[in-house]
């Protein structure tokens, strides 16, 4: 009697790093919702919170949004580009993306910056949100700045590592490293950048737009 | 995968680009609270389902990895929806 045995792998052409990849960002993701779960149960708890736009700066955040989307277009692009061995385009791809990712932390430092040093117009703002005797807005403004700072911040080091992430991708590509077997890698670490940017999404909606 | 997924993309992005325009809109809109932030909640799930399926490939991924990577929802829901009963109800234990 023969037996046939069938070499059955149920995450199909999937690598292990790449399956690795995604129980880190499962992982990852549960940690963003503890961080914004923990958020929404202080702003239930507490009467002094802001409305959408009241001090935070909407138009500069949503462009900070559209970049993390333009640059999460230019990831696939330089996947793209890596699956067809067009080593020109991937590293230009790659670059727009590490390029969309600096803007965004520049974006953001400078947001942090107009909230640290403050001024009469946010001053005015806080108070009218009911912060009295605040001029800045720090960690240390209430529930809400340390809420605010606590879920930005997180996210944006994700940024940070991403980019630097995506930085020794493109000094390996432009090395001449072989895209036969760095295919792999170059979509593990762009399942890491659309993470961060789907982490963004709800960012910008519960801290930003609610 | 398709063997030129590149216009997937490009509607992708403009898809992305559209559903945020409109939450931008929403969240400046003079509407009941309760209605805004379901609209806003619900555009921001649909855009993360767009990045995961299609920039994230989850669409062509197994079945059993889709499955894995879903089941901590469901446990995240529950946790959620603890907390927000407990931050709105207070309990006297007497």
């Amino acid at each position: 009697m023969n037996h046939t045995i069938t070499n059955y792998d149920p995450f199909g052409n999937a690598s292990t790093g790449k399956l690795g990849m995604w129980l880190f960002l499962v992982m990852d993701a549960l940690t963003f919702a503890t961080i914004l779960s923990g958020g929404l149960y202080l702003r239930l708890r507490t009467d002094l919170w802001p409305n959408a736009g009241e001090i935070l700066n909407i138009p500069l955040t949503s462009f900070n949004t559209f970049l993390l989307i333009i640059s999460s277009f230019t990831m696939v692009l330089a996947l793209n580009s890596a699956r067809s061995k067009d080593i020109d385009n991937l590293k230009l791809f790659l670059s727009l993306t590490i390029l969309g990712g600096v803007t965004f932390l520049g974006i953001q430092v400078y947001e942090y910056g107009h909230f640290i040093v403050g001024g009469p117009a946010l001053e005015n703002a806080l108070l009218q949100a009911g912060f009295s005797g605040h001029s800045s807005l720090t960690w240390n403004t209430g529930v809400y700045g340390s809420t605010f700072y606590a879920t930005t911040s997180f996210h944006g080091l994700h940024v940070l590592t991403g980019v630097i992430y995506l930085s020794v991708i493109l000094f390996n590509v432009s090395k001449g490293v072989g895209l036969e077997a760095y295919y792999d890698r170059i979509e593990i670490a762009g399942l890491f950048w659309h993470f961060v940017d789907l982490v963004w999404i709800l960012v910008f909606t519960i801290i930003y737009l609610i | 995968m398709k063997n030129n997924p590149k216009p997937m993309y490009i509607r992708t992005t403009i898809y992305l680009a559209i559903i945020t325009i409109v939450e931008i809109g929403i969240s400046y809109w003079n509407m009941p609270r309760f209605n805004q932030i379901g609209l806003l909640v619900t555009l921001s799930l649909l855009k993360m389902a767009f990045v995961a399926y299609v920039f994230m490939h989850l669409y062509f991924e197994e079945r059993i990895l889709r499955k894995i990577l879903f089941i901590p929802i469901p446990l995240m829901l529950y946790f959620l929806l603890g907390l927000i009963y407990e931050a709105r109800f207070e309990w006297v234990i007497e």
